[in-house]
């Protein structure tokens, strides 16, 4: 039954180990810059206070904040490296996958295999969840470790807490890039549609947010995931996250329902 | 599985958008059958086996796989279960190693007989894909697409990059297949393959079936190909008569072919000076050549020279030896030769 996942899992694993290494070394890097902002916390706050709020909501956060190591992180790793270049990561990551084998014709064999395409479509989907569960885990030993490296202590609970509600965003996420990928012939504008579809509801929601046009950033999955309140306020919207599995799901079903139907040549 | 068709196509059509696929392909392959299909390049033949994959939809007509309806996602599945696959210029995951992949493609259909094949057809199994040979390539699609034993077997040019020797144990799995009342289905460009291998075999050209037909018969009803070089140049009409299906002349070399007896040729022929006489079989490539384009019936440009040896048909009669018939004994206004 999961032949097709345990397979791109092992397909992907060169991948993840390199991206870990990548992601724990800006993770120390964060977590080494900390000692000297918190140091200089007063004359930073003034100086958030002065930019535009979009740019301090989508890049930096809460001035008052951003001087706790909590806020920090929130805003330097985990906004910017997790919801944004881990969702692009993802949603090219499975933008590639059906559309970069149908391109090149490496898809033949499994089609003329009795699987349906629902179970490719699913499975390759699922063997993205092991490198998110992965990469998650990884960047959640290093930071706690980093961390406690320059001296300063972070609530493990909440931070585990992230790092586990940070995989349904990155399942709604690669859930746009499998829709990508079955639509799209070319594997390049599978990837370029996905990638761009996440990095643009990141900037919708970011850019819109506490303004009139705030609904415009309602369906953007980064507005679910706010990562500086999980790890500050300890606060996790539910209904946020449950909206980010839904639309996970739909979006493989229709992915799946899609292939079914889509001619392949 | 009974005397029922194993690949069956009615009045299959598709059109991708204004352009056509196949149009009313209408075709079955019995159980126990080596079937050929062929076709010059972008005829439709591998329109037609994608849809018999299930990989493209028609847009008109039927096609059924052992018998289920390849439009209908279960019974394909159920069909695909016996079936093995080898594409046209196959592509693997690069960077997996051939055993690997095997391992794969034998959880999702089985691999019973995947050891004696892979004792047949060695590759490195070790070794990532990326860097076998096109000939190890081959062998990896031949052994995925017959590990799991498989009732049907359809072939988009199978043979492509495989050495002679390797051939003639391909077409002995082929053979073998056969007597165990497999089928095969494969479209090839290698007629002398296609002659070596096929029972029967379709031609379709620009979409349509031109014509299905046991190969014997197809070659028998095409009569033989009468190469001669003359002394005189007479028009080529003169060896139009019963029992000629065409006449032509190039260069001085007369091109007829004879679906009649001989007497009236040589009665024709006594006529002239004969340099050269050339009888053979009509090939596979005249036969190909014929169905494609009405013109190109050039024995002596056949694309595939070497293909069909049928060394008893060919006889030769040398220029010096004349046969007595000279007709103009070298009188003045002589042919310009």
């Amino acid at each position: 039954m999961f032949e097709i996942t345990l397979f791109e899992t092992r397909r992907r694993l060169r991948g993840i180990v390199y991206l870990s290494v990548a992601l724990l070394a800006y993770a120390g890097l964060v977590v080494g810059l900390y000692p000297s902002i918190s140091e200089s916390a007063t004359d930073i706050q003034s100086y958030i206070e002065s930019l535009p709020p979009e740019v301090s909501r989508a890049f930096v956060g809460d001035a008052s904040w951003y001087t706790t190591i909590e806020g920090f992180l929130a805003a330097e790793m985990y906004q910017f490296v997790v919801l944004l270049l881990l969702g692009i990561y993802f949603a090219y990551a499975a933008a590639s996958t059906v559309a970069g084998e149908v391109e090149d014709g490496s898809l033949d064999l499994l089609l003329s295999s009795p699987v349906s395409r629902t179970r490719i479509v699913v499975g390759k989907y699922l063997s993205m969840v092991p490198s998110m569960v992965a990469l998650s885990l990884v960047l959640l030993a290093g930071t706690y470790v980093g961390v406690g490296l320059v001296g300063e202590e972070i609530d493990l609970a909440d931070l585990a807490r992230l790092h586990a509600l940070v995989i349904p965003y990155l399942l709604a996420c690669a859930a746009v890039g499998v829709l990508a990928s079955v639509y799209f012939d070319s594997a390049r504008r599978a990837q370029m549609v996905g990638a761009g579809v996440v990095f643009g509801m990141f900037l919708v929601d970011a850019v819109t947010f506490d303004t009139d046009y705030e609904w415009i950033g309602d369906l953007a999955f980064a507005r679910y995931l706010d990562t500086a309140e999980i790890l500050v306020e300890s606060d996790v919207d539910w209904g946020g996250i449950a909206y980010l599995l839904v639309a996970a799901v739909v979006l493989v079903i229709v992915a799946s329902e899609y292939f079914e139907r889509k001619d392949v040549s | 599985m009974s005397g029922s068709p194993v690949v069956e196509t009615e009045g299959l059509t598709k059109y991708y958008g204004d352009v056509r696929g196949v149009e009313d392909l209408s075709l079955s392959v019995d159980p126990g059958e080596i079937f050929g299909f062929l076709g010059p390049n972008g005829a439709g033949k591998s329109t037609t086996i994608r849809i018999l994959l299930g990989l493209i939809s028609p847009t008109d007509g039927a096609a059924r796989l052992l018998g289920r309806d390849v439009t209908d996602r279960r019974a394909l599945l159920d069909a695909k279960a016996h079936l093995g696959y080898i594409p046209d210029d196959v592509s693997f995951y690069e960077r997996m190693t051939g055993s690997r992949l095997l391992d794969y493609y034998a959880g999702l259909k089985g691999d019973e007989r995947r050891e004696e094949l892979l004792e047949r057809f060695p590759i490195p199994e070790d070794r990532p894909v990326k860097g076998y040979s096109s000939g190890n390539r081959q062998k990896l699609a031949i052994v995925q697409a017959f590990m799991h034993d498989p009732d049907l077997m359809i072939m988009d040019e199978p043979t492509a990059g495989l050495d002679p020797l390797l051939q003639n144990e391909f077409y002995g799995l082929l053979e073998e297949e056969r007597e165990r009342g497999k089928t095969i289905f494969f479209s090839s460009h290698i007629l002398s393959e296609v002659r070596r291998m096929c029972d029967r075999v379709a031609i379709i050209r620009e979409g349509r079936l031109v014509t299905t037909e046991n190969i014997e018969a197809l070659l028998e009803k095409s009569g033989k190909v009468v190469t001669a070089s003359l002394e005189e140049s007479p028009a080529a009409s003169a060896f139009e008569f019963e029992g000629v299906s065409r006449a032509s002349v190039e260069d001085g070399t007369y091109t007829i072919i004879l679906t009649g007896n001989y007497d009236g040729l040589i009665d024709r022929l006594d006529d002239y000076t004969v340099r050269d006489l050339t009888i053979r079989e009509t090939s596979l490539e005249d036969v190909f050549m014929h169905f494609y384009d009405g013109e190109a019936f050039e024995p002596g440009e056949a694309p595939n020279a070497g293909a069909d040896p049928v060394p008893g048909a060919a006889t030769s009669a040398p220029g010096g030896a004349e046969p007595d018939g000279g007709a103009e004994p070298d009188g003045g206004a002589g042919p310009d030769v």
